[in-house]
């Protein structure tokens, strides 16, 4: 029997498909690498998934789940054939427990429809999903776990890891387990903890038990603009060691504003080096001491203004100046290409002068709009894939980014995970005998290895010759 | 780094005889009777706090009170590793996040680096130094709560956060299930509530102001108290949420739950979970990579891990 019939014959009709369209739309991500699939299915069920699982262990074919395929790392990209496995048709939230704040949802459901989905839930404050990462409208809750997703909120409130008390899972010899339970402190190992982040490589998650946080009663949003973005990062510093830690703490250098403004005409101060996008949130009185204060360290700090959003349409605005970067980047140049490092906070200036100097020399445009308060830089290499010779260093510029953020003490990836991209700087942060905890940790969920292979752990040959393009995928 | 403390660990693992870590012993964890051949413990000291950064790098043998001082002369503090006895190790490898779960979630958010000595004797670094950070697996989750099964801890970078600018406890009497509900519902993000049957202990944190006003505003009798404690002869255990309200109505006045964790403390030892036979499957999995001759910790119960 052929893998196409077995797999067609325990799934619904028109859920297989080999369709030459449909393998190239599922070869790959939101990344630029292009892998090869097999066949693509869509699965209705957790019976339906570990009917696929078994099937490709029968045939000893990899398997690679996919929610909405916005990560960018190339988690979701398919390499030697594999069968992608994609949960957007399981995309129900089951059940709902407003009073102890938890819900249990499919994988498929989108980010922000279950926020949608619990915020009439009877509470005084009304609740949602915290973690928000940008693309929340079209990525899944599968995928947030898988890569264990963040957000601006998520500086106060935790990544994705902490608002996911369970997970049912498909192995890779179709066994279904749950890891977690919807009591938050069971004794022994947190093999949910440990599946949370591992970019399916462990498993497919079939159900999710998720935490749900409440709304904040009171909101400040505020925008503070400085003549330099040193003066920007130190006000992160400062701000943090008064004791404040803000719902959300975001900045955007000049570039960026100029390409925001442009787009959407929020009266932002296109002459400042740089912006700091604050809010603080929670009850009244603290709120407005804690705005205070920022407003007042940003003064001392050198902010030339600090905009303090009046109303719930301005905020929205501000937000808005943020949210859109990206579609605002678009008009610059029609390609970009986005990393996720992360530096100490204090690393901030340094390693950004260090970025403004290496896209000098490679000749291209960079822009920053990143998570201040947490250190996760994410420099915006823009440029028109037309151009002869630009890929190329795009990707040496990238490779230096990455490897000053480490020098500077920093990691590979604060959100978007390693998958394709960055398994083969993993050496950069790890020796061989942390590369082997983190194989044996992967051999123990899955000792058949045909969860997703190839991916987040360094290829054998690539240890310390750092190539970007994996045997099987193209970019 | 200075690795100089090590040696005499990494010495006895490679010994090839059993080695047991242990801090100040004061955890009661599960045992099944085996005694190590030896003992040994984690270096100590605090290596290296910053404040703007809300990390704090701590050698595992480092005792709770020094990290909690260090800390606190900046008006920080690691959530579950700020009081009582003990070492800032074993508070993580025995992965209890205390009675403020509600408000400041797990314990086993708090590491972001750990460094062990794996059973070859060999030094193996989990995470990283960063508040934020996704590069490979999350191995800092599972060495929270594994007893030290998984090899020994020597150091780790911690999150930290700021001290509430106030923390206030109250208690009301409270029999009703339906009343319990009502304060979840009607708190903003209260720290902790706890319940016995009769009567619920509040936590409030935050602007004083504001902990006055939720106060004021709730329709119930609330008293301030001091910070309430456990037993510490009680056993903890996990239930769902859900049923938390049945299972204090029925055992009034003999359990101390807190509400909307499902942990709950009782007298007697807990029930053990229903174990499945996939989840077990993984964990032998993983015993047989980090703890093959079982020559790590071998006083430790791994089957009820
Ligand atoms: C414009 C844009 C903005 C973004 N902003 C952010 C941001 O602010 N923060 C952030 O963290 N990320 C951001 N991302 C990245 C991406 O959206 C997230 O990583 C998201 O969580 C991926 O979800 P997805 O459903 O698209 O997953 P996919 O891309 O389909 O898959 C991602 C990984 O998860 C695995 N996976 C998917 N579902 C499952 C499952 N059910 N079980 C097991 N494994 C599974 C896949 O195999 C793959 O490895 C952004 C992306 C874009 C394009
Ligand atoms: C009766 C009693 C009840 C308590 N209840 C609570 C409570 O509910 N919540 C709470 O937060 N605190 C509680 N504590 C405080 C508790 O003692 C601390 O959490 C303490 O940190 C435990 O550390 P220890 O050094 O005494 O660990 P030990 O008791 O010496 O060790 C506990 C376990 O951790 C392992 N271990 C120790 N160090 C390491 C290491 N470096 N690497 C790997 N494994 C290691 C040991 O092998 C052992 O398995 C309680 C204390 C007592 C006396």
């Amino acid at each position: 029997m052929t893998l196409i019939h077995d797999l067609t014959a325990g799934l619904p009709a028109g859920a297989v498909t080999i369709d030459r369209v449909d393998t190239m739309l599922y070869a790959h991500d939101a990344s630029d690498f292009v892998g090869r699939t097999g066949a693509v299915c869509f699965p209705e069920t957790t019976e339906q998934v570990c009917h696929v699982v078994r099937t490709c262990a029968k045939h000893d074919v990899p398997f690679v789940a996919r929610g909405s395929g916005t990560g960018l790392a190339g988690g979701a990209t398919p390499l030697d054939g594999a069968v992608v496995i994609v949960l957007t048709r399981m995309n129900r939230i089951l059940e709902i427990d407003p009073i102890n704040r938890m819900a249990w949802v499919e994988p498929g459901v989108l980010n922000l429809d279950l926020t949608r989905g619990v915020e009439q839930s009877d509470d005084l404050f009304g609740l949602h999903f915290a973690p928000d990462p940008s693309s929340q409208q079209s990525c899944t809750i599968g995928g947030n776990v898988a890569n264990n997703s963040g957000g601006p909120h998520c500086l106060a409130d935790g990544v994705t890891s902490a608002h996911v008390l369970a997970c049912e899972v498909v192995l890779s010899d179709g066994s279904i387990v749950l890891l977690g339970s919807e009591g938050s402190e069971d004794d022994g190992l947190d093999l949910r903890g440990a599946f949370v982040g591992s970019e399916g490589m462990f498993g497919i998650a079939t159900k999710i038990c998720v935490r749900l946080t409440q709304n904040p009663p009171h909101v400040r949003t505020m925008l503070l603009d400085f003549e330099s973005v040193r003066a920007g990062a130190d006000t992160v510093g400062a701000i943090i060691a008064a004791g404040i830690v803000p719902a959300a703490l975001e900045m955007m250098d000049k570039l960026c504003l100029q390409a925001v403004e442009a787009y959407i005409h929020a009266g932002l101060p296109v002459d400042a080096a740089a912006v700091l996008l604050v809010e603080v949130t929670g009850l009244p009185h603290q709120v407005e001491a804690e705005a205070d204060l920022i407003a007042r360290i940003g003064r001392e700090k050198g902010a030339r203004h600090v905009r303090v959003a009046q109303d719930e349409a301005e905020r929205a605005l501000l937000w808005k100046g943020r949210k859109t970067a990206f579609g605002a980047i678009a008009r610059i140049k029609p390609n970009y290409y986005l990393h996720d490092t992360v530096v100490p906070r204090g690393a901030l200036p340094e390693v950004l002068d260090r970025i403004y100097e290496i896209a000098r020399r490679h000749e291209l445009l960079v822009l920053n709009v990143f998570h201040a308060g947490d250190g996760n830089l994410h420099p915006l290499l823009v440029f028109d894939r037309r151009e002869p010779g630009v890929l190329d260093r795009v990707h040496a510029a990238g490779e230096e980014i990455v490897r000053v953020s480490v020098e500077a003490g920093g990691v590979l990836s604060g959100e978007h995970g390693i998958g394709l991209e960055k398994k083969d700087f993993m050496p950069l942060l790890f020796d061989d005998h942390d590369l082997s905890a983190q194989i044996a940790v992967r051999h123990a969920f899955d000792p058949i290895g045909l969860a997703n292979p190839r991916k987040v752990l360094p290829s054998p040959a690539a240890c310390g010759d750092l190539r970007h393009v994996p045997e099987g995928a193209w970019i | 780094m200075d690795l100089s403390g090590l040696d005499p660990i990494i010495e006895a693992i490679r010994s090839g005889v059993s080695v047991g870590v242990r801090g100040t012993r004061s955890r009661t964890v599960p045992i099944t009777g085996v005694q190590p051949d030896t003992w040994v413990g984690a270096p100590v000291g605090v290596i290296d706090f910053q404040p703007d950064e809300m990390t704090v790098r701590v050698r595992a043998g480092t005792s709770i009170a020094e990290l909690s001082s260090e800390l606190g002369t900046r008006g920080q503090f690691v959530h579950g590793i700020d009081s009582g006895v003990g070492t800032v190790g074993g508070a993580l490898a025995c992965g209890r996040s205390g009675l403020h779960r509600l408000g400041r979630g797990s314990i086993r958010d708090v590491a972001l680096e750990v460094r062990l000595i794996d059973h070859r004797g060999n030094l193996v670094k989990a995470g990283g130094p960063t508040v934020k950070n996704v590069s490979g697996f999350d191995l800092c989750r599972l060495f929270v709560g594994s007893f030290g099964v998984l090899g020994f801890a020597h150091e780790f970078v911690l999150r930290t956060r700021p001290r509430p600018l106030a923390e206030c406890w109250f208690v009301a009497p409270v029999s009703e299930a339906e009343e319990v509900a009502r304060i979840q519902r009607g708190f903003y993000r209260p720290s902790s509530i706890l319940w016995d049957g009769r009567e619920v202990h509040l936590c409030l944190t935050g602007h004083p102001s504001d902990i006055d006003a939720q106060i004021a505003g709730s329709r119930f009798s609330w008293q301030p108290v001091g910070a309430p404690e456990v037993p510490t002869d009680w056993r903890q255990g996990t239930v769902r949420p859900a049923d938390v309200a049945s299972i204090v109505e029925r055992e009034a006045g003999r359990v101390i739950a807190q509400v909307g964790t499902g942990t709950i403390h009782r007298p007697g030892p807990s029930a053990r979970r229903e174990e499945q036979p996939e989840r077990r499957g993984i964990v032998h999995r993983l015993l047989a990579e980090f703890n093959p001759r079982r020559l790590l910790n071998p006083h430790v119960d791994t089957e009820s891990l």
